[in-house]
């Protein structure tokens, strides 16, 4: 089984790791990481200076804050890249198998089809992964060209925190790739899904008085949050300068989890009612 | 010895049309044809044998094991070409073959093999390309190697010369009858090719609208001459008392070589041209029969 597997997630990873789509969004990230840094390294103060003002707090800001807000700008920048890099690589993981038909070559092999699924699930996972490594390496390295130290252990817990996020966008991903047989339109419904679903569910739950927390996209947010804990998008929790809470923390991967659960739950579900022949 | 074995298998085929086989039984070694028109379901019975359809009602047993139940197990000594896959652009087709052939079976000399499977299908050149520089048929004939790697003994074909140019047919006969010869094999081949299922299989089932309507052992009978003529043959003609004559054509059962040239003398000296004479295929008219009994013409069967 693990042999399967194990060569399963290997060849359909080459796949991705060469595949223009890996090409392009390496680039993406990297041109995207190279903005972030001139931005944060030239235009840095007058940005933290404005940022303290619209706070009400004095411009002369203490150096673990500036630490705090320069990470915390580049984890806000940071959120799209897993959105992105899975409508690339997980959105299309399935439907594309059912477009170039090469569904019936994986499934006439001898190996169940759970270790296909998650050998389509690691894979995307670590090409997304990559990806995402590749923009907290840009900021971990523009972080030590700007203050001329390393970052405190909360970077390595914003890191784990955006893998864990990483693998419940591709859960995501992969769970809506089921339903199509088009990877362009699993790509598009996972967008519109992510990006105008979720956000008019929130805006919902913040007028409803339920805690909009509970909705994927804001419990990404808590990425960032580990370096100053404000979501300029949801401010129903209020806010503060410091690091989120511990339980903050604990709080938000648990509902991570159990998105990351359902979406593999439902893609499990999805993959195997599917008939494949139409 | 290889065996597969269906038994009141249904099979919905989108909204109204479906598959359904009381019995089919295979046993190796054979080269068995499945001809039939588009959408009559010879590309559903090989993906419900191959293990890729789950959905269905009946009994698959590939080698005896139920395909429902111990799928993998039962499917462990089948190679497929199913649906002309466009493949995985980014690998090599070193790599691809590599892949599929571990996972079929363990071997410490997959390297060597999958070396000479790309010599065999005349792709040694190219084996460490990526699939995207692959032309259309050089991606058909790979997906023939992804098939027959690892050497297994059931081998399902879907509609596997087309997109082939004639070096590629000629390849891909030569694999058939390379991988045939002398083994307990069994290779079904869904095609609309008459000529080639003909030239190639021992048995062919004739399958049309779901069902199997006629099976034909193909016996390499070559005593059946249709000879062609340059314009329709008048009513009145002599050919006409002494032949079955239809249209422009003779067609002539003969002992020996001699009644053939008999005939065409006969045709030349009432003034027709010869166009040609060819084996009357009793699988085309086997076919054609049941066409027109079921109300289709032959240009309906391949649109």
């Amino acid at each position: 089984m693990f042999f399967e597997l194990r060569k399963i997630t290997q060849f359909l990873t080459i796949n991705f790791w060469n595949s223009r789509a890996f090409t392009f969004m390496a680039f993406l990230t990297i041109f995207i990481s190279i903005l972030m840094f001139i931005l944060t390294f030239f235009d840095f103060n007058s940005i933290i200076g404005t940022f303290v003002q619209s706070g009400g707090l004095v411009i002369n800001v203490p150096n673990q804050l500036r630490e705090a807000s320069f990470n915390f700008i580049w984890g806000n920048i940071f959120i799209y890249i897993p959105i992105l890099a899975s409508a690339f690589f997980a959105a299309g993981a399935i439907s594309q198998e059912l477009e170039q038909k090469t569904i019936y070559q994986l499934l006439s092999l001898p190996i169940s089809k759970e270790i296909i699924l998650l050998g389509k699930i690691l894979s995307s996972f670590f090409a997304t992964g990559l990806i995402v490594s590749l923009f907290i390496l840009t900021q971990f390295i523009s972080y030590v060209i700007t203050f001329h130290s390393f970052p405190d252990l909360n970077f390595l817990t914003y890191y784990l925190l955006a893998l864990l996020i990483t693998f419940s966008d591709v859960a995501m991903g992969i769970a809506v790739s089921t339903f199509f047989s088009k990877s362009a339109n699993a790509s598009i419904a996972y967008l519109i899904i992510y990006i105008v679903a979720m956000d008019i569910i929130s805006l919902i739950f913040s007028s409803t008085g339920i805690n909009p927390l509970l909705i994927k996209a804001n419990a990404d947010r808590i990425v960032y949050r580990v370096f100053m804990n404000i979501d300029p998008y949801v401010l129903y929790y209020g806010g503060s300068l410091s690091p989120a809470p511990f339980w903050e923390i604990i709080y938000s991967i648990e509902i991570l989890l159990a998105y990351t659960g359902c979406f593999l739950f439902i893609a499990y579900i999805s993959f195997f009612r599917r008939g494949i022949v139409k | 010895m290889s065996t597969i074995e269906l038994r009141n298998v249904h099979k919905k085929m989108g909204r109204h049309n479906s598959l359904e086989i009381e019995k089919l039984s295979v046993r190796s070694p054979i080269i068995l044809g499945l001809l039939g028109p588009n959408g009559a379901g010879k590309s559903t019975l090989l993906k419900l044998i191959s293990g890729c359809v789950s959905s269905f009602d009946g009994i698959i047993e590939i080698n005896g094991l139920d395909i429902k139940e111990r799928r993998e197990s039962a499917i462990k000594d089948l190679g497929s070409l199913i649906e002309n896959p466009n493949f995985y652009q980014f690998v090599s087709g070193y790599q691809l073959l590599r892949f599929i052939g571990q996972i079929r079976k363990e071997s410490n000399r997959m390297d060597e093999e999958v070396h000479k499977t790309l010599k065999k299908l005349g792709l040694s050149n190219k084996g460490r390309n990526q699939l995207h520089t692959y032309s259309t048929g050089e991606i058909k004939r790979l997906s023939l190697g992804a098939a027959i790697i690892g050497d297994p003994n059931i081998i399902l074909l879907d509609e596997p010369s087309d997109n082939l140019d004639i070096f590629g047919e000629l390849v891909f006969e030569d694999l058939i009858r390379d991988i045939s010869i002398g083994e307990e094999k069994i290779i079904i081949i869904a095609s609309h090719d008459i000529e080639m299922l003909e030239k190639l299989c021992n048995e062919v089932i004739i399958i049309i609208d779901g069902n199997i309507e006629g099976t034909l052992k193909i016996d390499g009978d070559e005593n059946r001459k249709i000879i062609t003529l340059d314009k329709n043959i008048e009513a009145n003609s002599a050919l006409n008392q002494k032949y079955e004559v239809r249209e422009n054509t003779i067609r002539i059962e003969i002992k020996e070589e001699k009644e053939l040239i008999e005939a065409i003398q006969e045709s030349a000296d009432l003034g027709y041209k010869i166009v040609n004479v060819k084996n009357e295929s009793l699988l085309e008219k086997k076919y054609l029969e049941i066409l027109k009994i079921k109300g289709m013409s032959i240009l309906q069967s391949i649109d």
